[in-house]
């Protein structure tokens, strides 16, 4: 087990690719503080399953948008699991509808931008000064902050854009603290979320485009926050890695 | 380990990163083929390996000649049945010119080191990793392939540009077969490589890990690392893809 005896906190934690972050960091020995915000149930599965192979886990409910909840967060992961976090990996986000530019008002964009950047921003803030010498932070991107997103998401993108870009300067500013900081960009991955947003026809499309011809899964997302993670990764910082089976390049 | 009896190539494998990879694979179970141009370091680091318990054979072949090459990649070819992992690690910076001086003849064998190598091994090995466990192919570029490199490196910057882009083609051409084609990026690692550097400016060598966010200098195991995640089952969803192992130095896209 490669993470054995770190501590480590997701975002969203309670489905998709959240949840298969949650569960690989588990297998390789982390303890897990599994955030949710609108599904306990969700949540609840996720610790049943890092259970099941007698993992270590808590589930916290947390508006990460909110500064009073992320507080709230870093509090109850150090009652759970001590005074020093070695993961923390920024995987709350979302799309919420699709919207062109004529269609968006101050609180649809607030709402975006809230709950994909300015969450990564707080979140990292109130949990620099607990984050262990070594310690690694992934943030969640998307390849929509490569291309400016499908039809809709202008908003989405652009705020996964801010991701990526705030990552960048983060691994600057925190790399001579000893912190890496360094995000992935998933390309179309089977989720809820393209459940949710997008039309079978545009993710067999997409597919089909895609040099691997399918789509990828949650959990080959998270094998590659498990390597960022980890120890084997001690080089690398300030890096948006695409993981998109070769559909796009940056 | 779940690698065994998988078999991998590692050019220019005796020195540096192309060593280091080498184990790295060799711990992670894999069968190495090192390739190397000195074949008395070459059957020593056979025998490093051996030591190990790692199985492993040194093929002396210069990457920039076509017909060794070929005739190389399809003896290991043949002689395994397959070919697992391909890293192209050969390459080097070959020297350093300022366009006005440059000869032609320079030009050409910076080319070869780093791109023409490249293709050759990979062309080779094709009908080989189609036989493989979920094969694949990592080639090295540089931080020179983005910023064009240092003084009169431009060549090399040059070709390492090529090498990102082959990199990208090949993972087109070859995503049919399910073969993955990925690139590592290294910074500044502490190799022979700047061994010149070190010696006669010494000062100026210990000032670049000033550069580099982690404050140090990477270590041919930072880049055995990465090569040892691109080639497992864990990187089934990266393809095409160039991972940076600098430290945090020139932040790009």
């Amino acid at each position: 087990m490669k993470l054995k005896g770190k501590v480590a906190v997701v975002t969203g934690g309670s489905r998709d690719i959240g949840r298969a972050i949650s569960v690989k960091l588990a297998k390789e020995g982390a303890k897990i503080v599994v955030n949710y915000f609108s599904s306990e149930t969700g949540a609840q599965e996720t610790i049943e399953e890092i259970k099941s192979f007698g993992g270590e886990a808590i589930a916290v409910k947390a508006d990460v948008s909110n500064q009073e909840d992320i507080d709230n967060l870093k509090a109850r992961a150090i009652e759970a699991f001590g005074d020093k976090i070695d993961i923390l990996v920024n995987n709350a986000g979302g799309l919420f509808e699709r919207r062109t530019l004529q269609e968006f008002d101050a609180a649809f964009y607030d709402l975006v931008m809230e709950v994909n950047f300015k969450s990564v921003v707080f979140t990292m803030q109130a949990f620099e000064s607990v984050m262990r010498k070594g310690g690694s932070i992934v943030n969640i991107s998307s390849q929509a902050a490569r291309d400016g997103g499908g039809g809709g998401s202008a908003l989405y993108a652009s705020s996964k854009g801010a991701v990526s870009t705030f990552t960048r300067a983060m691994a600057k500013e925190l790399g001579p603290k000893g912190i890496r900081v360094n995000a992935l960009c998933p390309g179309m991955i089977a989720t809820k979320f393209h459940d949710d947003f997008t039309k079978d026809q545009v993710r067999i499309n997409v597919a089909k485009a895609t040099p691997l011809r399918r789509e990828g899964s949650a959990e080959e997302v998270a094998n590659l926050v498990v390597y960022l993670a980890g120890d084997e990764a001690s080089f690398i910082t300030g890096n948006n890695v695409d993981i998109n089976g070769g559909l796009a390049f940056s | 380990m779940s690698n065994k009896g998988k078999v991998a190539v590692v050019t220019g494998a005796t020195g540096g990163i192309g060593f280091q990879v080498a184990k790295r694979l060799g711990q992670d179970g894999y069968t190495v083929v090192l390739n190397g141009i000195e074949d008395e370091i070459g059957a020593e680091r056979v025998k490093e390996l051996s030591a190990l318990g790692i199985t492993a054979e040194y093929r002396g072949f210069d990457v920039t000649n076509e017909e060794a090459v070929t005739s190389n990649i399809q003896a290991i070819g043949e002689k395994y049945g397959k070919i697992d992992a391909l890293v192209n690690n050969a390459g080097g910076l070959g020297g350093r010119s300022r366009f006005e001086e440059m000869t032609t003849e320079f030009y050409r064998f910076v080319m070869a080191l780093n791109l023409d190598s490249t293709f050759f091994a990979s062309r080779a090995a094709i009908p080989y990793l189609k036989k493989g466990e979920k094969a694949s192919i990592i080639n090295y570029t540089s931080i020179a392939g983005w910023n064009a490199g240092g003084p009169g490196a431009g060549i090399y910057g040059t070709s390492k540009a090529g090498v990102q882009a082959i990199t990208r083609a090949l993972a087109k051409d070859l995503a049919e077969y399910g073969i993955r084609v990925n690139a590592v990026s290294p910074g500044t690692i502490d190799t022979p490589f700047h061994a010149q550097i070190k010696s006669t400016k010494p000062e100026v060598f210990a000032s670049w890990k000033n550069n580099i966010l982690l404050g140090r200098l990477g270590q041919p195991e930072d880049v055995a690392s990465v090569v040892s995640f691109l080639v497992s089952d864990n990187a089934a969803f990266l393809t095409a893809e160039t991972i940076q192992i600098t430290g945090g130095q020139g932040l790009g896209i």
